[in-house]
């Protein structure tokens, strides 16, 4: 770092990332797939834009996991959850490309799901669902008292920044 | 414990593999070595040398890179038992080589510049088709997700430049032009140190 940046190079590449998937890869995903689905004819650069959106946050989502993953302190903290990937080998390469297909099925499964919902019960009931995913969410969160984000806020914009960061995170994880 | 002029005197593989890996290159190396640290050669540690650099990348870390290259070479396990210094000196060693700035590593920065900018491209080359063919709301309701990642990153530009002036400049312009994801990346893979600490 050379000195001024609030954060280092990999967090701030993490956190563009996570603003890009979560504003703008995932929602024009759902949205490409419900129109896509919903349209008689099919323009190839159109189909072509949705899998390239569908490969960005595949990429994005499993490089960030990546990182923290091969992190010495996330593996030396986290050890119950982080240390799954291996470090180096064939193997190496399989759960890399494994975490990238998984994502991107993942994305476009969860995009399908909501394509489905729309057309059932139109854009209320596809809401609907998310909404009460999160709040599940939520509670299970609220219910492990592991609600609260652990960056230093006074009170009030700790919760503010721990809402949103969990719907973030619950967005970003939960759709790839 | 001996000092590393003796090192150098006892075990005559160790100046060639320090050399292979500071100045030398990757390739493949057979695994044909001596599998007992006294009878190796100057001519092995050279093979060793460019072997470490294989590993070092593909490896997800030094330390993986290392327990890979020690794991092939029992010889070096035995170095890396008898003498405590080797693995952090040759993590350290690691770590300096995997930042190094090189070639591919700007082609690896430029191409995820690239396929960010493609995305976009992509992205506001169907927002004009669905708005060409009469799908205006769902054209409106794209761009505004376009614009909404646009502004949260120029948001997270400002937090994390906002003591340079000139830096927040520089990085609002890669933003806005979609070349930032190019930047980030290469600083990534030329920093020494990989912490996370904001997720």
């Amino acid at each position: 770092m050379k000195g001024h940046e609030l954060v280092p190079p990999v967090s701030e590449m993490m956190m563009f990332k996570l603003c890009e998937v979560f504003s703008e890869s995932i929602p024009m995903t759902v949205i490409q797939v419900t129109n896509i689905l919903a349209s008689e004819e099919l323009d190839l650069v159109v189909v072509g834009a949705l899998f390239t959106s569908a490969v960005f946050v595949a990429e994005g989502v499993s490089y960030m996991t990546y990182m923290k993953d091969i992190n010495e302190e996330s593996r030396r903290k986290q050890s119950l959850f982080y240390g799954f990937i291996p470090l180096s080998g064939i193997k190496l390469v399989v759960v890399k490309w494994s975490m990238y297909l998984l994502s991107f099925c993942q994305l476009l499964g969860k995009s399908l799901e909501m394509a489905i919902l729309i057309e059932l019960g139109g854009k209320t009931l596809a809401i609907q669902v998310m909404v009460a995913e999160t709040a599940f969410f939520f509670v299970y969160k609220l219910v492990r008292r592991d609600f609260r984000y652990w960056l230093r806020f006074s009170n009030v914009y700790s919760l503010i920044f721990s809402f949103f960061a969990r719907v973030v995170l619950k967005i970003v994880t939960g759709m790839r | 414990m001996l000092s590393m002029r003796e090192i150098r005197i006892t075990h005559p593989f160790f100046e060639t593999m320090i050399f292979g890996v500071l100045i030398g290159h990757e390739r493949e190396v057979e695994d044909q070595h001596a599998s007992k640290l006294e009878t190796l050669t100057a001519e092995d540690g050279g093979d060793f040398g460019a072997s470490y650099l294989l590993f070092l990348s593909s490896a997800a870390t030094e330390e993986g890179a290392f327990g890979s290259w020690v794991a092939k070479y029992p010889a070096l396990g035995e170095f890396s038992r008898k003498y405590s210094f080797f693995k952090p000196l040759m993590l350290s060693i690691g770590k300096s080589i995997r930042h190094t700035t090189t070639w591919q590593k700007v082609i690896l920065s430029v191409a995820s510049g690239l396929m960010s900018m493609s995305d976009v491209a992509t992205d506001v080359y169907t927002v004009a088709y669905f708005n060409i063919t009469g799908k205006t709301e769902v054209a409106r309701l794209m761009l505004t997700f376009l614009l909404l990642s646009l502004a949260m990153q120029l948001i997270a530009v400002y937090c994390v430049h906002y003591k340079s002036k000139r830096q927040i400049l520089i990085e609002m312009l890669g933003t806005l032009t979609f070349a930032k994801p190019a930047f980030n990346k290469f600083r990534v893979l030329t920093n020494a140190k990989v912490c996370v600490e904001l997720f």
